[in-house]
């Protein structure tokens, strides 16, 4: 008989289970653990040698078992509790699962180590307050961690020095539980990556609140893909990033707040680089792109520290939906391994940004910060898009910094300084030199949606930059911007939507290549000469083409430009700060306002702002020109009622509109223009 | 087949005692209302709301929750011998083989639950 007992329960691991579950629970407790086995779950509970206790596979040292009892206490299986009380933490520990666990107990520091024979999630439960403690966990196999009023601060760092320390590649959930607050404190004296360390993935879910303080690196740090659902996450401070994920980082729903951060507001990198980007993946399954998904949910962060981002993606950031707010007050510096100037910026991504839906607000103050930079290609089909900088224009070679250079950046190397721009996208790469120099491009903007309003105030300052190609076929973009307002390394075309382009020191729009006007509404507004308001590179041949659409023009056109398909005319005899009503034969297209003029009348004047004094004079009264694909006719001084207001309320579309005078036009000449500026 | 299993494994009622068994086969059922245990040294103390009973730990072969006071100390009279040969049916009652012990059935089925049988004893199993 014995030998059976010791064969059927030791040696082959066969366990004789009774149907029915029932209510009793025997508790094994040993230390501050307890072990809950369901009566249902026993079977035979051998005796060994008068020294051990063995029950469900889990066997105990009969002089380590402080007391066995048996009560109702109701048990989930895969269960495990960690209550923190002070110096102390209490732990249970489902009787299904107690052989698979190894439990080690500092005060208030818990190391749970699963082996590798578990075969189903665990959930583990933290809960209570400890001044110094932490969780630390291992295994193989997902598990879960719930969060249920947890505020846990580590000091010793016994086991790890992150307040929750995750070792296990797998999928790990990490549940705030509903209505509860949870905060955790790392210990500065750590080693840990993060104060959150999960080596795997994290899935967050539940609608609980989780605070997070990060005194050595970053708040939260995946080893792989970060994922959020409902929960909100506060990062109150870190030493780096606020949270840094590999692989990619998935926002559904709920809040982020990432606040006091020493480095980048939210980084997501490759996991293995070297190996190159996966692609997508259907359900983002085994992905490896460090890509950063936001398609619900609000996140919003505040960096401040030097060259920071708000968010980094070394792969591509795609926005569908969801309120995105980044911040960024850090100037810039001298970056000694790529000996360059580096700079801040809302957004950041090595490869593509992709907006359909949300919104966006970057803000960025630092000297030479960007509201947004992507590497290779913008797109925008939808969303909100709102980026405004107010920095100023950025130098440092390496041994010389200046913060407020007001010099000119025409002759000296871009890696020595960073402008203040609005978003910038694509890359420009110049090979060769002197007369053999070739350009190539890649990336570049393409916009057909959503509503874009961007601002710069610094010099150097452009509002939108493409690198590469820059297309708009539809949504509405403003711009006022220090510097160019629109502006592509290579061609620039415009066929849809609406655009307001003001330049205060520049061009409206500018391209270094040809210059496309296919249709759409173009209000564009540019400095005085030699500035224009609409510039094409005929410097190089390349030439403004206007087939269609409707124009208005404060500011010469490019000299030659091609005009057909309508009919330009133009007069230096208007009015600054007053509504204007542009017919196309007898059809109301849009009234629109004019920019300030200078008290001399001879250029527009725009508002004082940092950065922002002004052009210099133009020798001569600055044109309004305007295009349309008829006859255009023009109003000065009418009233404008209904309608909807475009370009920050410099125009008026659909509306209607009363008194006014007619304004005499004269045909505008392609060879009136002046040469634009650069 | 299926209803006799399920008769024999659904046992009604709750796990209302404790048997402990000694190296001679020998039953103490005592109820689990109240009950602690305790060891010290060779002994267990054991204590429920009907009183305290000790058992030299050496002397214990093992312990289990029963239904009903005497229940293990009948199916101890007809326990399945481990040596004997088995029939293994899947816990929907459909038969998987027939083994010459348990040893070598618990060898040759992979992970899960099954019934096992000798015409005289049934009882389900988890091979895990």
């Amino acid at each position: 008989m014995k030998n059976a007992v010791k064969i059927v329960f030791g040696l082959l691991s066969i366990v004789l289970c009774p149907l029915s579950t029932q209510a009793q629970t025997l508790n094994v407790q040993s230390g501050n653990v307890r072990y809950l086995f369901p009566a249902a779950q026993t079977s035979v509970m051998p005796y060994e040698n008068g020294t051990t206790l063995t029950v469900n596979g889990k066997t105990f040292t009969l002089s380590e078992v402080d007391s066995i009892f048996v009560d109702e206490t109701a048990v989930t299986d895969n269960s495990v509790t960690v209550h923190y009380d002070g110096a102390t933490a209490a732990i249970t520990v489902a009787g299904n699962i107690a052989q698979y666990l190894t439990i080690a107990q500092s005060g208030a520091h818990v190391s749970i180590v699963q082996n590798d024979a578990v075969a189903e999630e665990i959930t583990y439960t933290l809960s209570g307050s400890s001044s110094d403690g932490g969780f630390y966990t291992e295994g193989a196999y997902k598990a879960t961690v719930e969060l249920n009023n947890l505020t846990l601060t580590n000091v010793s760092a016994v086991y790890s020095g992150a307040a929750i320390h995750v070792q296990n590649s797998k999928r790990i959930k990490i549940k705030p539980l509903n209505g509860t607050v949870n905060t955790l404190v790392d210990a500065a004296n750590g080693k840990q990556k993060g104060c959150l360390y999960v080596k795997g993935h994290i899935e967050f879910a539940q609608k609980g609140t989780l605070n997070v303080t990060g005194n050595v690196k970053h708040g939260i740090k995946a080893g792989e893909y970060f994922a959020i659902k409902n929960s909100t996450v506060n990062i109150l401070g870190a030493v780096g990033d606020g949270i840094n994920c590999e692989q990619f980082f998935l926002m559904e729903s709920g809040t982020i707040a990432i606040n006091n951060v020493g480095d980048d507001g939210l980084q997501c990198d490759m996991e293995d680089p070297d190996a190159g980007s996966t692609g997508i993946t259907t359900d983002h399954e085994d992905e490896d792109t460090g890509n950063i998904y936001i398609s619900g949910g609000t996140l919003t962060m505040n960096v401040t520290a030097t060259a920071a981002k708000g968010i980094k993606a070394e792969g591509s950031v795609f926005i569908s939906g969801g309120t995105v707010t980044a911040t960024t007050s850090g100037g810039g510096m001298w970056d000694t391994e790529d000996l360059e100037t580096k700079a801040a910026a809302g957004i950041s991504s090595d490869a593509n940004i992709t907006i359909s839906g949300g919104t966006i607000t970057l803000t960025s103050t630092g000297s030479g910060a960007k509201g947004l930079k992507c590497d290779s290609l913008l797109t925008v089909t939808g969303g909100t898009l709102n980026v405004k900088t107010t920095g100023a224009l950025y130098y440092n070679n390496g041994t010389t910094e200046n913060s407020n250079y007001t010099g000119n950046t025409d002759n000296i190397s871009s890696n020595y300084y960073s402008s203040p721009k609005g978003i910038k996208a694509g890359i420009k790469t110049e090979s060769g030199s002197g007369w053999n120099v070739t350009y190539t491009y890649a990336g570049g903007i393409v916009i057909s949606g959503g509503v874009i309003n961007v601002s710069t105030a610094g010099r150097n300052g452009e509002g939108i930059e493409s690198k590469s190609t820059l297309v708009i076929s539809d949504g509405q973009v403003t711009v006022n911007a220090y510097d160019d307002a629109i502006n592509a390394a290579s061609d620039l075309t415009i066929s849809g939507g609406y655009v307001f382009a003001r330049a205060t020191n520049n061009d409206g729009i500018d391209a270094n290549g040809n210059v496309y006007i296919k249709g759409g509404l173009v209000y564009a507004i540019g400095a005085s000469s030699p500035e224009v308001a609409i510039d094409a590179n005929t410097e190089e041949q390349k030439k403004l083409y206007i087939t269609g659409g409707t124009i208005i023009a404060v500011g010469n056109l490019e000299s030659g430009a091609s005009i057909t398909g309508g009919t330009c005319k133009y007069t230096t005899s208007w009015d600054g700060s007053s509504w204007y009503a542009l017919y196309n034969g007898s059809a109301l297209v849009a009234a629109f306002k004019t920019p300030a003029k200078s008290s001399s009348g001879s250029y527009w004047a725009p508002a004082a702002g940092p950065g922002g004094g002004g052009p210099g004079g133009g020798g001569s009264s600055l044109k309004l020109v305007v295009y349309t694909s008829s006859t255009p006719t023009l109003y000065s001084g009418v009233t404008v009622s209904d309608g909807t207001d475009y370009f920050d309320g410099m125009a008026n579309i659909g509306g209607s509109v009363s008194g006014g005078s007619s304004v005499s036009l004269s045909n505008y000449t392609s060879s009136g223009g002046g040469p634009g500026g650069w | 087949m299926l209803l006799a299993l399920c008769a024999f494994g659904a046992q009604a009622g709750e796990y209302a005692y404790l048997v402990f068994v000694n190296q001679n086969n020998d039953t103490t059922a005592l109820s689990v209302s109240g009950m602690t245990m305790r060891a010290d040294g060779n002994s267990l103390t054991v204590t429920n709301a009907e009183g305290t009973v000790h058992f030299t730990l050496t002397d214990l072969q093992f312990m289990q929750f029963m239904t009903e006071e005497g229940q293990l100390a009948q199916r101890l009279d007809r326990v399945l011998d481990v040596n004997a040969p088995i029939d293994v049916y899947t816990v929907l009652g459909v038969m998987v083989g027939r083994y010459s012990s348990l040893t070598e059935a618990a060898t040759a089925l992979g992970k899960g639950s099954y019934v096992i049988s000798n015409g005289s004893v049934t009882q389900k199993i988890v091979l895990k």
